[in-house]
């Protein structure tokens, strides 16, 4: 069964489309990282997910129901742009937004909540001396405390410290691990290389690009690079023959003192070169393959399209 | 749903503006209580519903919706505005939030009345249940008028001004209706609490059923609504 599954869904506020026939969907089990620039409507498109905005046209159903009011206790949301009631404190808003999911949580589940995300001490608080971050890690709280089967993040690193960020990055990947779906939005893509399973990348209210961190790098044009530690002495006629080999094998590559360079097409390419490297007689020291990062796929990618 | 109406129920008992209209309220129903109470000791046994209740059923059928209207305008669009709505939206229908308000707002009146009520009927030795029945009845109309115009209102402002316009304009018109024979006016009437409020309690179901149908066209409302 996927978990989400979305049918040419679209939104427009006035005249102006922001999601633009989306169609797609989530496997049980993924933390699907949803890319893109500010205003490319991924927002929009969480919000119509979680009932918060209403789609213009389209279709999508969760944990395969269609009518989303029936699994509203079985999924958690943070939403992009939300705010607290002032004067109630972490502790009794964790209380009652639980009551409302009609899930009646003891103080030890309130309590080990705000541990898991660091606002222990923060408990009997109210919102009004809350920081953003702190804000957000509240926001965070009362998305998992239900340990719903699937789970929405819209941002859940963004405004917080270095140090927290890691720290919500680990739970999303533990509670992945309990066996949780995670749909999640992020512009740290350092983040989402390490524990997204899937990524789809939206630009202009359509979703360009999307598959597992492996798939979006294959296909990345500007390819993967081999780098390769050789011996110290190298006679001039190898270096020549090996140069003349490269250039019309594999067009670019580069010589940085004992290190070769080569940007390949695939990892295929690798036992190529070492075989022709000991033709030649040459000493290997070590090999390593570099693949583009995320950022640099996401970029392409943005541009591109 | 009950979170919901919970929660509205503290809510606007903590806040002094809810105070200040129960104490009005009691104020004026212990006020009049006691005149008719003097009355009664001058004037040889009055003891009748009227009477002693004419304060309280008075001041609720005058003011009654501009104090609901104060209190609860914006139970809905300040929520929206604030995108405190936001996290209630995600974990229940809209439905279960819109009767959530509606329930704990008609609890909180209920409440007040019968406090104002108790007081009353220390005075007057017997309580009134039929007045009761009324006032309850009539503020619960006021409830779901209230949440109609806060879910078709974007912010807070907006229903504070539509909310005082329509609390003036409905006792207004309604009252005109026993002056003016203008054929719709003469429906406008069947369509507020006023003209139900002097008839028997016969006709309170009446009163309920118009209230359901404002509530049911305030939720269709705010469930079209992006948030
Ligand atoms: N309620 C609204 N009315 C009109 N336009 C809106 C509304 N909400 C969003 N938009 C527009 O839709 C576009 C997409 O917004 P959205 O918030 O979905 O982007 P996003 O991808 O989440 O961006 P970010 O990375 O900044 O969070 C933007 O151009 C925004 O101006
Ligand atoms: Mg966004």
């Amino acid at each position: 069964m996927n978990i989400i599954e979305v049918n040419d869904l679209s939104k427009s506020f006035g005249n102006k489309n922001v999601v633009n026939g989306i169609t797609m969907k989530v496997n049980k089990g993924e933390i699907y990282g949803f890319l893109g620039r500010n205003g490319a409507g991924k927002s929009t498109f969480i919000n119509m997910l979680t009932g918060i905005i209403n789609p213009s046209s389209g279709s999508f159903s969760l944990l395969g129901e269609d009518k989303i009011d029936r699994v509203k206790n079985r999924i958690g949301v943070l939403p992009d742009y939300s705010s607290f009631y002032d004067s109630m404190t972490a502790y009794n808003h964790l209380r009652f937004f639980s009551r409302i999911q009609g899930f009646n949580p003891t103080k030890e589940i309130i309590e080990h909540t705000l541990e898991t995300v660091g606002l222990e001490k923060a408990k009997k608080k109210k919102l009004s001396q809350f920081s953003f971050g702190m804000k957000k890690k509240l926001g965070i709280a009362q998305a998992i405390i239900n340990e719903p089967e699937l789970l929405f993040l819209d941002e859940p690193t963004s405004g917080v410290d270095v140090e927290s960020a890691i720290q919500i990055k680990e739970l999303i990947d533990k509670l992945n691990k309990n066996g949780q779906t995670i749909f999640m939005t992020s512009h740290n893509l350092n983040e989402v290389e390490d524990i997204c399973t899937k990524i789809g990348i939206m630009k202009n209210g359509e979703i360009h690009s999307e598959g597992t961190l492996r798939e979006l790098k294959t296909t990345y044009q500007s390819s993967l690079t081999a780098q390769i530690k050789v011996g110290p002495a190298i006679n001039k006629h190898a270096r020549q023959e090996i140069d003349q080999f490269l250039n019309n094998e594999f067009q670019q590559f580069d010589w940085e003192d004992n290190r070769l360079i080569v940007n390949i097409q695939e990892e295929d390419d690798i036992p190529v070169l070492i075989r022709m490297l000991i033709n030649k007689k040459i000493d290997i020291y070590s090999v390593h393959l570099i693949e583009p990062t995320l950022e640099e796929v996401f970029l392409e990618r943005d541009v591109a399209i | 749903m009950w979170a919901i109406s919970t929660h509205e129920f503290k809510n606007l008992f903590k806040s002094i503006k809810a105070i200040v209209i129960v104490v009005f309220l009691t104020g004026m129903s212990l006020l009049v209580a006691s005149l008719a109470e003097n009355f009664a000791n001058q004037f040889g046994d009055i003891n009748t519903e009227g009477h002693y209740t004419a304060g309280l059923s008075a001041t609720i059928i005058f003011f009654g919706m501009l104090f609901v209207f104060i209190l609860s305008h914006d139970t809905i669009s300040s929520e929206a505005q604030n995108r405190t709505m936001r996290f209630l939206v995600n974990k229940t229908s809209r439905r279960s939030i819109v009767m959530g308000k509606a329930l704990g707002i008609t609890l909180f009146w209920l409440t007040s009345v019968l406090i104002s009520l108790v007081i009353v009927s220390l005075v007057a030795k017997q309580f009134f249940f039929e007045t009761f029945l009324q006032c309850s009845v009539f503020l619960f109309y006021g409830a779901c008028t209230a949440l109609l115009i806060s879910s078709l209102s974007k912010k807070g402002s907006e229903s504070l001004f539509f909310g005082i316009i329509v609390s003036i304009l409905l006792p207004a018109i309604s009252f005109a209706t026993v002056f003016i024979d203008t054929v719709w006016i003469q429906w406008v009437k069947y369509l507020t609490p006023y003209y139900y409020m002097d008839l028997s309690i016969a006709y309170l179901p009446i009163v309920c059923l118009l209230s359901i149908i404002i509530l049911t066209v305030s939720i269709k409302i705010f469930e079209r609504r992006d948030l």
